[in-house]
């Protein structure tokens, strides 16, 4: 609708030219503003196109284990237990992000799960979006990310954690973060119970109770 | 043709002018010897320079990090001047602590200046306050509250203070210790009561579930 305007205020400028010629000699600076402003604002008038639309499978979709509502129960090594809350299971579209206005974009299908709890304190933020798009998922434990490659295979095909044994499970590194303060490091994760353990940087961690 | 004021309206002429010649008589002279007394009262709640980050340990037996993210501190010999030739200076103290694991921040503003001639009031940055400010960073819940130094209350009323003059927290005694209770809390991980100790700083802190986490 602005490119329509814009072209009405060339189509005025050209029409009433005649008219600006009758004046004095001076207007010829005019024509050259006139001009230079009318192909700058020509360039800033494009249509940025979807190239492609991408969806999550099933089976990505089931990636994430959590079911809205639900409760998951927790205990920290020194022996508290505790509820992670399922506060939020939603899936979504996006578009790309974009560098310039007139670029392409293409869009994908997201799914994000949400977990929380008061005391302690921990919020839990998984998303993930298709393969095709990305091959990362996305962890983020109070404000500490750990990205789930799928390029790499799940760490362990077998692991006991906490006296429990699990299958398929990826071991998940923060990227970056304060070096200094007690805070989570790294992560167990597989499909089937989604976050399995939390590791923190003095030893200690959260694991789920089976 | 001059006006000549008729007899009667003149004692009320003489009156007015008297009250207009005393309002420009010298102000009330600085009271040095209760600004310094209050300002070195003040000034001892600063968090010492050796202070720096600390362990937290809580009552379910988890353990985080009370950072002191950023310390500021700015003083002025004179910012203030009477009629009898006295100049006071005034003085500001600013700390910040996040939490690793929690989603709490604290700021801690401690100022003060010369004694001031009437009382101040809440959001008044005059006379010598500790001011603590609380944001949940996750619900982005604020809440603050100024303590006066010189009447020992807050200035507000969101919350009641209380002076300790000596307070143990794990196995430290702390001497000189504030105890902030809020009357609202927002959340069970809302910060109900606070402790701050005299050039430690923050050492404690109870949240609206009754969960205690002190420094260790």
């Amino acid at each position: 609708m602005l490119c329509r305007f814009i072209k009405r205020g060339i189509r005025y400028l050209c029409l009433h030219k005649t008219s600006i010629d009758k004046q004095t000699a001076g207007m010829k600076k005019q024509h050259f503003f006139i001009f230079i402003t009318a192909a700058y604002l020509l360039a800033s008038c494009c249509d940025s196109k979807e190239t492609a639309t991408y969806f999550l499978s099933d089976q990505e979709k089931d990636f994430i284990p959590y079911v809205q509502y639900d409760s998951v129960e927790f205990v920290h090594s020194a022996g508290s237990e505790f509820k992670m809350a399922v506060t939020n299971v939603f899936t979504q579209t996006a578009q790309s992000y974009t560098e310039h206005r007139c670029d392409d974009y293409v869009t994908y299908e997201y799914k994000t799960a949400e977990l929380a709890s008061f005391s302690p304190e921990l919020y839990f933020g998984i998303t993930i979006v298709p393969r095709e798009y990305s091959n990362i998922m996305g962890v983020d434990i109070n404000s500490s990310y750990f990205p789930l490659h799928f390029d790499t295979s799940p760490r362990f095909d077998t692991v006991r954690i906490a006296g429990d044994l699990y299958f398929d499970v990826y071991f998940l590194e923060r990227e970056s973060g304060e070096q200094n303060a007690i805070k989570p490091v790294t992560v167990f994760y597989n499909k089937h119970f989604g976050i399995i353990q939390i590791n923190l940087s003095n030893g200690d961690s959260f694991t789920i109770k089976r | 043709m001059a006006t000549v004021l008729p007899l009667s309206d003149k004692p009320v002429l003489i009156i007015m002018l008297a009250l207009a010649l005393q309002a420009c008589g010298p102000s009330d002279c600085i009271d040095i010897n209760k600004s310094d007394y209050y300002s070195a009262k003040t000034k001892a709640w600063a968090i010492h320079t050796t202070i720096g980050d600390r362990e937290l340990a809580d009552d379910l037996g988890i353990r985080q990090t009370l950072i002191l993210s950023a310390r500021d501190s700015v003083s002025y010999d004179e910012s203030v001047w009477d009629d009898c030739g006295n100049a006071y200076g005034s003085f500001f103290y600013s700390f910040q602590y996040n939490t690793s694991l929690s989603s709490l921040h604290f700021m801690i503003d401690i100022q003060g200046g010369e004694y001031p001639y009437e009382s101040c009031g809440e959001g008044d940055n005059c006379g010598f306050f500790i001011r603590f400010h609380i944001t949940n960073i996750r619900t982005s819940d604020i809440k603050n509250t100024t303590y006066d130094i010189v009447t020992q209350k807050c200035r507000d009323s969101r919350a009641t203070a209380e002076y300790h003059e000596q307070y143990t927290v794990g196995d430290t005694v702390y001497e000189g210790v504030l105890e902030i209770t809020f009357k609202e809390t927002f959340a069970a991980n809302d910060v109900k009561t606070l402790y701050y100790a005299k050039g430690h700083g923050l050492v404690k802190f109870v949240n609206g579930d009754g969960v205690s986490f002190w420094v260790d």
